[in-house]
């Protein structure tokens, strides 16, 4: 069993048609992305703010980006965690 | 980190300023701002720097998820009974346990746009470079919107239906009040006032209060849904019911946590995060495109390049997003390299450098391929070829065959499940697995559909399921699951849809009404059905549309329903009726057109197969239901096509009339061809066609000159809502039935090459420029 079924079973997904099941794993990583996204900007300053926006104009390489957020914006690593954290708490909380 | 990808202060603040002015800009090798087109060529990709650290083994730092009502978060709502509480404490310790499982991949050392750069872009690489950031994130938010929006409407629909619609409304309606309050608590907190919040509660008791009672109202209309599904004997319908309340509840609180925080971010703000997300989708489309480029050279088609570059790129997103939850969520060492890895591609990007070198493992999977569903694709060409076709429906039955039979498309998906087999092994080899493990997990990923169109795609190629080790040398009865019809990318194979009459007074019309909003209640739309597929039909035309297209009102009348037909779009989305009468009710008021066409038509039917059976139901329209007045052509009529019409009956062209309606004109041979009417007509080659009217009066003059002409021919064209099928009409002469015969045409003999005419054989068409003569049956 892979980690992607045995996720969908516990989350008693295993019946539904693939397609759903995709669905459901996307739309969990969407999740993730855009609450770590929003979170980093928000610990911005503004000089870093700019920088952030020229680095993504220039097509800059995943792995600069990176290093970016990681030398340059402080917390970065929890803005990842709480993320994870809140989605986990909202998983739970509905009862799945 | 690497120092020269930080952007030095002047050109940071002149491209700032750009930025702020929403100019276009790019930066080319030397560092300096460009403002014309950038080139099609992509810039060589700076080495990816060593700063990232190596992922450490996943270890479970966050014990306390095992016991939850340790955590203040994981309050669970009071309205659970004590046993409900210890079922779900249970199920989260199962979640847990799941993402346990999971190893936190290992980061190869190679950069895939590196090795990429260079390669030839492809339009739609081009595309993607030249796509501006910002309005590349406002697309995907509106993309993330209008995915938002269908399961909204499918919950609603699916709410509405069980009765659980006062509790979705309040959940709903709290949902709005939370996320104001969110949004001014993110707006006016700073991070700092925010993290002491979430520690002590204190400045966070509305926030809290708010979501508490929303988790109240979540678990009250988890118990309504949970209820009203009970008595529903179809398990998926209970499993749908499950899907729904997740995606309602937490995916919709997860989207609302991150609605919430964008609207605090100022306007700046916003627009970075718009610029971020473009970025990513733009990384996205241009590996897409870059796979794309590198499949075709393997020497797919085009289009099996671009089906397969879409597949692994969304089999890598699926692959990473596990990989980014389930190390993210439970390895807390190691979420800033799994997680950031992931979220700005770098992991995604890398993992793909191994797709290139794992060719020979596909391999075995292509050899596969070709000896079951490449001989079973032969074989089911052969019967076809066979088959009685009294229908434009097995006329495209007959055509596919035809296509999914023949060498080049067998050799074609062949290379594509070779490539694609190898490329999820090799994904996975570039997550970290090592190859052996890579090759075994490739079969096991089954329920990604993605991953498994990855190793078996193409419209109408069937599903590869391969078991563990296939990719490598799995025996071949073992690594190919039976065939299956494949729903192209990003549609829905869904379990059957069945609808049944209940009650008096209902009819075929009624009952496609029912059956399209069963289809739409499970999800289905227009959009993510097959285009040709019945299903696609039924969502996309009227109940009596689709009433006239499967036959039941013909220009025979409406057919007589009873209480428990059924009508059921199968998983496959074909339509297939149980129906306890074949009989038909002729409409009350038939217009005098109609009429004359059903005389002619039915005239060959016995009295006995027209007139109502004792027990038949009452007429419809004596059950209220009101057939259209129109006239009625159907495409397919079973019935008729059992039997040929006779030749007295048939509404040949009149001398007269010939050539006198508007659409009528002169070919390129000055001959009058009428499109109203049938007639018969000769080409250059002596080949005769019967052309113009409906079927059913071209299929009658088609059987009477061949009767009259034994051993003749006649190209006849069937019709169907796509396509249109040239063959042979024939009287099968031993069931008397009438069947297309399928006929290949060879090209014009002459010329030096003209004996080479047998190799370019062809199916012909119906032109009727190509027509010299008219032909009298």
């Amino acid at each position: 069993m892979t980690a992607s079924t045995s996720i969908l079973d516990s989350l008693q997904l295993g019946s539904l048609p693939a397609p759903e099941q995709e669905e459901i794993l996307l739309a969990l990583g969407d999740i993730v992305f855009r609450g770590t996204l929003l979170r980093l900007i928000k610990s911005m300053d503004e000089t870093v703010r700019t920088e952030f926006a020229v680095l993504l104009a220039d097509n800059a390489p995943p792995g600069a980006i990176e290093a970016f957020l990681k030398e340059r914006v402080s917390g970065a690593e929890a803005a990842a965690e709480e993320t994870l954290s809140d989605l986990a708490s909202d998983l739970s909380a509905v009862g799945v | 980190m690497n120092a020269e990808h930080f952007p030095n202060k002047a050109q940071t603040d002149e491209k700032a300023d750009l930025i702020a002015r929403g100019e276009f800009f790019w930066t080319d090798k030397e560092g300096n701002i460009r403002r014309d087109t950038p080139p099609t060529e992509t810039p060589p990709v700076e080495p990816t720097p060593e700063a990232i650290p190596e992922p450490t083994p996943e270890k479970l730092d966050w014990t306390s998820l095992n016991e939850p009502d340790e955590l203040p978060s994981y309050e669970f709502p009071k309205i659970l009974s004590q046993d409900e509480r210890e079922e779900r404490k249970q199920q989260l310790r199962d979640v847990v346990e799941a993402f346990k499982s999971f190893k936190a991949p290992a980061a190869p050392d190679t950069d895939l746009m590196e090795i990429l750069g260079p390669i030839r872009k492809t339009p739609r690489a081009e595309s993607a470079s030249a796509t501006v950031p910002g309005k590349e994130g406002r697309k995907a938010d509106n993309e993330e919107g209008r995915k938002a929006k269908f399961r909204e409407e499918r919950a609603r629909t699916f709410a509405e239906k069980h009765g659980v619609r006062n509790e979705r409304e309040a959940l709903l309606s709290i949902r709005k009040e939370l996320f104001e309050e969110k949004k001014r608590f993110y707006r006016e907190h700073s991070g700092l006032e925010r993290w002491h919040a979430r520690g002590t509660g204190i400045g966070m008791e509305k926030l809290r209060e708010l979501e508490m009672k929303h988790d109240e109202l979540a678990a009250s209309y988890a118990k309504a849904l949970s209820a009203a599904v009970e008595k529903e004997p179809n398990e998926v319908t209970k499993m749908r019911a499950h899907l729904i309340h997740i995606e309602d509840s937490a995916i919709a609180a997860g989207q609302l946590e991150n609605r919430a925080r964008k609207e605090a971010l100022d306007e700046k703000g916003r627009n970075l995060f718009e610029r971020a997300l473009g970025s990513y989708a733009g990384s996205m489309k241009a590996l897409e495109g870059n796979l794309e480029q590198r499949f075709a050279k393997t020497g797919m088609s085009q289009k099996a390049a671009g089906i397969a570059a879409t597949n692994a790129v969304r089999a890598l997103r699926l692959l990473t997003t596990t990989s980014l939850v389930t190390g993210g969520l439970f390895a807390a060492g190691a979420v800033a390299p799994v997680g950031f890895a992931t979220l700005f591609g770098s992991r995604l990007l890398r993992a793909g450098t191994g797709i290139f070198g794992g060719a020979a493992t596909g391999t075995a999977a292509g050899v596969a391929y070709e000896k079951t569903y490449g001989a079973a694709a032969r074989k089911e060409r052969r019967l076809s070829r066979r088959m009685t076709v009294t229908s434009a429906a097995d006329a495209r039955t007959q055509r596919l065959a035809e296509q999914k039979g023949g060498k080049e498309r067998i050799a074609e998906n062949r290379k594509t499940v070779e490539t694609t087999a190898a490329s999820i092994t090799a994904l996975l080899t570039g997550l970290g697995w090592s190859h052996h493990a890579a090759a075994e997990a490739a079969g096991k990923i089954a329920p990604l559909e993605s991953a498994q169109k990855a190793a078996g795609m193409l419209t109408n190629t069937p599903f590869i399921e391969m078991p563990p080790g296939a990719g490598a040398a799995a025996p071949a009865s073992e690594a190919i699951a039976p065939p299956a019809e494949t729903p192209i990318a990003g549609q829905f194979a869904n379990p059957s849809v069945s609808v049944s009459i209940s009650g008096k007074g209902e009819g075929a019309i009624k009952l496609f009404a029912h059956l399209q909003d069963s289809l739409r209640e499970q999800g289905l739309t227009a959009d993510n059905t097959l285009p040709d597929s019945d299903a696609h039909y039924i969502l996309t035309h009227t109940p009596d549309q689709a009433s006239v297209k499967f036959n039941f009102l013909t220009n025979e009348g409406s057919r007589i329903m009873h209480g428990g037909d059924t009508f059921t779009v199968d998983d496959q989305g074909h339509f297939v009726s149980q129906v306890s009468s074949e009989k038909f009710m002729a409409p009350p008021e038939a217009p005098p057109d109609l009429n004359a066409q059903k005389q002619a038509v039915t005239a060959h039917l016995n009295e006995e197969q027209l007139a109502p059976a004792p027990n038949e139901a009452p007429p419809l329209a004596d059950q209220g239901y009101i057939e259209p007045s129109r006239p009625i052509v159907p495409l397919e009529s079973e019935s008729v096509s059992q039997t040929p019409p006779p030749e007295e009956a048939t509404p040949t062209a009149s001398e007269a009339s010939y050539g006198l309606s508007p659409e009528s004109f002169t070919n390129d041979h000055a001959l009058r061809i009428d499109p109203s009417l049938s007639a018969l007509f000769a080409d250059e080659k002596e080949a005769i066609s019967v052309f113009g009217g409906d079927f059913d009066s071209r299929a009658a003059l088609a059987h009477q000159y061949i009767t009259e002409h034994p051993g003749s021919h006649v190209r006849i064209m069937v019709e169907g809502d796509n396509a249109k099928y040239v063959g042979d009409y024939a009287i099968n002469p031993e069931t008397g039935t009438q069947q297309i015969v399928p006929v290949d045409e060879p090209p014009s003999r002459s010329g030096f090459f003209g004996f080479l005419g047998d190799l370019f054989r062809s199916r012909p068409k119906l032109d009727a420029h190509a027509f010299v003569r008219r032909i009298q049956p």
